[in-house]
């Protein structure tokens, strides 16, 4: 394999590491962060009334979550026309906190009370929401070593060995594969992400270059309309006994015609300058090309 | 207007339209009818159909039917002369280029009075 290749191949496999830099639309992650406080809102109330049916387990840490997550939701609601990353990681992230502590609070209260509980369920459903609504890759693997970690933790060290050794003799590994699986689902979710997003790019980067193509075709068209009537006016200027002052009267026109093109033609380099100027070091970069082929289609028409 | 024409003539620009009437006319003798839009071609059928040559600029002015739309309107009315493509950017259409794989003269302005008239007259010939 030859150098340049392998060096474009070793850079692309690279590339495909960098999808946890990848940035969802805001609509997107506003989106996944109001799914996630739903979710804790109706989870909830569910939660709510299978502890009603157990002596023993509070309903107070399902209502108090519950409740943020209703007010979290309300928080989107009144922001929604604003949407924007930062909100939408921080309401997902208080979400998270708010369901771990819930859950944390009634883990061994369903474990000593509840007949055949079937350990850490919740934790286990909520790793593979957060990876399924993440607002952004940090806050996803967050919030899923969250609940993991609190679930090891608690189980390890908060669980008397009886309770363990009768409900759940086969923790921690469960979660553990969960917790692995959920981490999985977020990066094969925010690699798709990445490729759509390259794909994206890669088409307004076409689009932009047929503009372009289309429009230098089409002023090439106008300027050599203009050129031919000047040759053929001199050539009959020469030949024929055609009134000359008709004749130049086209070569004018002609000329005006191209110096019109021209103007239009400075104007253009002139704005594609300043919006190359205003993007640079940006990443619209190729928005500023869109445009100015836009812009220079927008000459010929 | 009304008489028969060896030649017609569609382009969108009204010099050239003149130009190429006079030309034509002082160089080879022989009558060209000319039309801006691909309308007036089309109103004008038994003088076109009967033509020897059709010469058509491709681009006829923005969101208007172009020069191939004409290729194809000669086509299907069993149009027998020899067809020129006579524009700007000929060559980055892809069904300019079909048309020319099928014996389609392409003319790329500007082009040289002399080599036009020696085109136009070859093409005459050829339809003869």
């Amino acid at each position: 394999m030859c150098g340049p290749v392998r060096a474009s191949r070793v850079a692309h496999f690279a590339q495909a590491f960098n999808f946890y830099k990848v940035c969802l639309s805001e609509r997107d992650a506003w989106f996944g962060a109001t799914l996630a406080a739903l979710f804790n809102a109706l989870g909830m109330l569910l939660e709510i009334a299978i502890v009603r049916k157990i002596p023993g387990v509070s309903a107070k840490p399902p209502t108090v979550s519950a409740l943020v997550g209703l007010m979290l939701l309300l928080v989107l609601f009144i922001q929604r026309k604003r949407p924007s990353h930062k909100w939408a990681s921080l309401v997902f992230s208080l979400n998270t906190a708010s369901v771990v502590i819930a859950l944390l609070s009634t883990n061994l209260q369903f474990a000593v009370w509840q007949r055949n509980w079937a350990p850490f369920q919740a934790i286990k459903l909520g790793c593979l929401v957060a990876a399924i609504l993440a607002p952004a890759f940090w806050v996803g693997l967050l919030s899923i070593l969250a609940y993991c970690v609190s679930a090891l933790l608690q189980f390890e060290f908060f669980f008397p060995p009886a309770i363990k050794a009768q409900v759940a003799p086969d923790e921690p590994w469960p979660i553990l594969a969960f917790g692995l699986a959920a981490i999985l689902a977020l990066v094969y979710r925010f690699r798709g992400a990445q490729l759509e997003q390259e794909v994206a790019r890669i088409r307004a980067h076409n689009f932009a270059i047929r503009r372009l193509a289309n429009a230098s075709l089409n002023i090439r068209d106008r300027m050599n309309t203009p050129l031919q009537v000047i040759e053929i006016s001199t050539d009959l200027l020469r030949n024929s006994n055609e009134s000359p002052k008709q004749i130049l009267d086209r070569i004018d026109r002609s000329v005006q015609s191209l110096r019109e093109i021209n103007s239009m033609l400075v104007r253009q380099e002139k704005a594609n300058e300043s919006q190359t100027h205003q993007y640079k070091g940006s990443r619209r970069v190729k928005d500023a090309a869109a445009n100015s082929a836009l812009g220079a289609d927008s000459i010929v028409e | 207007m009304t008489k028969e024409a060896a030649v017609v003539f569609l382009d969108d620009s009204k010099d050239l339209r003149e130009l190429m009437s006079v030309l034509l006319e002082s160089t080879l003798g022989v009558q060209c009818m000319c039309f801006g839009s691909l309308m007036e071609f089309e109103n004008h059928p038994h003088e076109v159909l009967r033509a020897k040559v059709a010469i058509l600029d491709i681009n006829l002015g923005p969101n208007a039917p172009d020069g191939l739309d004409a290729f194809n309107w000669l086509l299907d009315h069993g149009f027998s002369g020899k067809i020129l493509f006579f524009t700007g950017h000929a060559r980055a259409n892809p069904e300019v280029l079909l048309a020319e794989r099928n014996g389609v003269e392409i003319l790329e302005k500007p082009i040289r009075p002399d080599k036009l008239i020696s085109f136009v007259s070859s093409a005459l010939n050829e339809a003869a």
